[in-house]
């Protein structure tokens, strides 16, 4: 049974704006250091202008301590599952978008959904069935009567959100999954030939039901590409689950608080996005993650580059592997070690940063040939047999 | 506050510093390596060419000039691999001052916009105790310089070991005799030059005391140490040619070597009697006009240098070239002289022969003569030139009938009889030998 997402009225002049009318945080020299006169006066000033050494601090420390703040407000409803919640929140900040797969009942749509709280964003939910179809995700054209006269108006679907929670994405056919393409890499949607820009920040996070794949259909690699992580909810702890069973039968259900103030949550987290693209990443950097990526490529692969690839060719990824990660990938690689740079509290980013983002970022990337679904093989353990090779002979 | 970019540039400026000293230090390691392993090579070749035979000194002159060559290209190689740029500097202080990549990052300068930028200064500014020139490469010499002395030292050091006088060792006497060309040759340029004396050539016992003989070489001139070095030339030169692999370079750098040192007449005496046994003139070293006491040794009777009756000749006028020659055969005559033990064996009581040159002091010596009867038709042969002394060679079944006479302990002083005849003496010689 499809649930008919409820059309928010308050988000339309979010989805006429363009994406770019996010106000740019900029501070001017000589302001105050701490974090808030650092936020309000890049709200206020239009000019940019180059902080001093105090204010990129105040920068860097307001982030951290937003990040930290989220993750506390999660904690109080999502028992246990940190890495998890911080992975989710890496890619939040890093502009991109999340599928978590996991089992039922592990809370999935109650972290997404606490989440969504405590960013004091707006929040939507798809489930998603067989028969969704794209319409009932972007939107359509209603004839609309006022004043005797008719006229089409585009009555917006659940898509126009801040938070997009796309539950159990592969039940839905291909033709709807695809109806989230666009969204998801433009930020826009398209019906009737008329464009509406979404409201940033947007944010998807779709769930994957691993068991049950009678009348799924797996998600396309394009669609999959446009995930900056995927990552992978797993049963809790038995002490995490004394917790749970503990707190969710009981009346002193914790309740999450929001961390920003309503009207300006979604440019809090537009300005933290701008901060992490800021984060300074060396030459060298840039090439350690190009050659994680292109050691994903096997040389049987018909599109494979030219040239020899910088890190060894692992055998497993010739063997199991049959195309390898997209540029996307490589993208994924930096922004996420950018947000762990100023989570660490530094303006650069490091060899560290990239190899713990690895996993998340390319293991939905990577498409197995029937030899490693045959042998059980698990991406993530191809990617981590990768990074031991680049530190060994990269660094 | 100072603006950023002085900062960046002061950051900069300081990994130029570094640059410049951890590429120097690594210029001067590879300098030391390769400079004191091409020492150690020359010092080496020395101590061989002094101390081993020539198909040792020629294997170890091609490992020497090899190792060299390969010493060198290292040194090229590991300079230009640990050649530093701007970037590997920094990373290196990175590494070293756990930085976390803020020195790579702040050179690279990736995004001269971003408001982070003065916070990556400002950190680096903070630390900066730990990354400066002064604190990650403090030292401006390497210790790898210390080879070098140490090298040069050594080198020193087998010099003054080459040059000081070593007790003799005695080598046996090879029984296969070397080629006799090259034995003619040694002894024609040990020839008299035209219009000397031949009276000065005429065969004279070698000296008993080959030691003493050794020293007065050793105390002699420039004038005598040029004349060991043309002696011992064509010694050595026949020594090399008969190894196996030996090089006319290789021989060349040998006598180069020995020439400089001057070391040939106090190790290569015995190398001069084993290759060339019999020496082929007698050393009467009287004539030196250096050495007083040659006139005192010369006469003894050697018996080992052929068992014939010969006469010291004591000619006051022979100087100059003849010294060399007679100083070079004098090695041949110290290497028989050592073998005194059996000199009773083979001299009888000394009579006069009446045969000897007129004006001349001779000494007159009873020797015994069997040993060459069996080889006596071939033991003459032709003079090369009409005034010169000819070489007298035994052949081989006329030296192993020879070696059959003598006694076990003679044997390794049978040399073979390469004596100097002139021709005033030649029918006497050719009388002596043909009498039986």
């Amino acid at each position: 049974m499809t649930e008919r997402p409820p059309i928010d009225p308050s988000l339309t002049d979010l989805a006429e704006a363009p994406a770019d009318d996010a106000p740019t945080p900029t501070i001017s020299p000589g302001t105050r250091i701490t974090p808030r006169t650092a936020r309000n006066s890049a709200a206020r000033t239009s000019e940019p202008a180059r902080p001093s050494a105090p204010n990129a601090q105040a920068l860097v420390d307001d982030f951290r301590d937003t990040f930290s703040r989220i993750r506390t407000e999660l904690a109080k409803v999502i028992v246990g599952q940190t890495e998890v919640i911080e992975e989710i929140l890496i890619a939040l900040f890093a502009g991109g978008h999340v599928l978590i797969e996991g089992v039922p009942g592990t809370g999935k749509t109650l972290l997404v959904r606490t989440l969504a709280q405590a960013l004091n964003l707006s929040f939507n939910r798809i489930q998603f069935t067989v028969d969704l179809m794209p319409a009932d995700i972007t939107g359509t054209r209603m004839l609309h009567e006022q004043d005797g006269q008719r006229e089409l108006v585009f009555a917006k679907g659940p898509i126009f959100a801040h938070v997009l929670l796309a539950d159990e994405i592969n039940r839905a056919t291909p033709k709807t999954q695809s109806a989230l393409l666009e969204a998801m890499a433009e930020r826009q949607v398209t019906v009737a030939g008329t464009t509406h820009k979404l409201p940033p920040p947007f944010f998807v996070l779709a769930t994957l039901n691993p068991i049950e794949m009678e009348g799924t259909y797996p998600l396309p690699e394009a669609q999959l590409d446009r995930f900056l992580f995927k990552v992978f909810l797993p049963y809790p702890t038995a002490a995490e689950m004394q917790r749970i069973i503990g707190e969710t039968t009981s009346n002193n259900a914790a309740q999450t608080g929001p961390v920003f103030p309503p009207r300006k949550a979604a440019a809090r987290v537009e300005e933290l996005r701008a901060l992490v693209r800021e984060v300074l990443v060396a030459p060298q950097l840039e090439e350690y993650a190009a050659a994680l990526v292109r050691a994903t490529i096997p040389r049987s692969s018909k599109f494979a580059p030219a040239g020899p690839s910088p890190l060894p060719l692992d055998e497993q990824i010739t063997r199991y592997v049959a195309f390898g990660s997209s540029p996307r990938g490589g993208q994924a690689l930096l922004l996420g070690a950018k947000v762990r740079a100023l989570l660490a509290g530094r303006a650069h980013v490091t060899y560290d940063d990239i190899d713990r983002v690895a996993v998340p970022s390319l293991n939905h990337r990577l498409v197995l040939n029937f030899a490693a679904r045959a042998d059980d093989v698990d991406p993530r353990a191809l990617i981590s047999r990768l990074l031991d090779a680049a530190k060994r002979l990269h660094r | 506050m100072r603006s950023v970019s002085v900062d960046v540039a002061e950051v900069e400026a300081e990994m130029r510093v570094l640059r410049s000293r951890l590429n120097a230090l690594t210029l001067q390691r590879t300098a030391a390596i390769g400079v004191s392993t091409v020492i150690a090579c020359g010092t080496t070749l020395i101590v061989l060419a002094v101390e081993a035979s020539a198909f040792t000194f020629a294997v170890a002159t091609w490992s020497a000039v090899f190792v060299s060559l390969s010493a060198v290209a290292y040194a090229g190689w590991r300079l230009h691999r640990s050649w530093l740029t701007l970037e590997a500097v920094a990373s290196f202080a990175d590494r070293r001052s756990g930085l976390q990549g803020r020195l790579t990052t702040a050179i690279a300068d990736p995004a001269p916009q971003s408001r982070l930028r003065v916070l990556l200064i400002e950190q680096l500014q903070s630390a900066s105790p730990l990354w400066r020139a002064a604190t990650l490469a403090p030292q401006r010499i390497a210790r790898s310089l210390l080879l070098v002395p140490l090298a040069l030292a050594v080198l020193f050091a087998s010099i003054f070991y080459a040059r000081s006088p070593a007790p003799m060792t005695r080598t046996p006497f090879p029984l296969q005799a070397s080629p006799l060309p090259l034995r003619v040759a040694s002894a024609a340029d040990m020839m008299p030059p035209a219009g000397a004396d031949p009276a000065g050539a005429a065969l004279q016992p070698a000296s008993a005391d080959g030691e003493t003989s050794t020293r007065r070489a050793t105390q002699g001139d420039s004038s005598q140490g040029s004349g060991r070095s043309d002696a011992d030339g064509g010694s050595a030169g026949g020594d090399l040619s008969n190894a196996p692999g030996a090089s006319s370079s290789g021989s060349g750098l040998r006598n180069a070597i020995r020439q400089a040192l001057g070391a040939d007449a106090e190790r290569g005496g015995a190398a001069g009697t084993a290759s060339d046994p019999g020496g082929g003139v007698s050393d009467s070293g009287a004539d030196t006009p250096h050495d007083p006491t040659a006139s005192d040794t010369a006469p003894q009777p050697n018996s080992a240098a052929g068992g014939l009756t010969q006469t010291a000749a004591t000619d006051p006028s022979q100087t100059g070239q003849r010294a060399d020659a007679q100083t070079g055969d004098g090695r041949g005559g110290a290497g028989h002289g050592s073998a005194g033990s059996s000199q009773s064996e083979l001299f009888e009581a000394a009579a006069p022969t009446g045969n000897a040159p007129a004006g001349a002091a001779a000494k007159p010596m009873a020797i015994k003569l069997g040993a060459f009867s069996a080889a006596a038709p071939q033991q003459v042969e032709p003079q090369h030139r009409p005034s010169s002394p000819t070489l007298v060679s035994e052949s081989s079944d006329g030296r192993h009938a020879r070696l059959a006479d003598l006694s076990a302990e003679q044997r390794p002083d049978a040399a073979l009889q390469k004596l100097d005849v002139a021709p005033e003496h030649e029918a006497f010689v050719r009388r002596i030998f043909t009498r039986e």
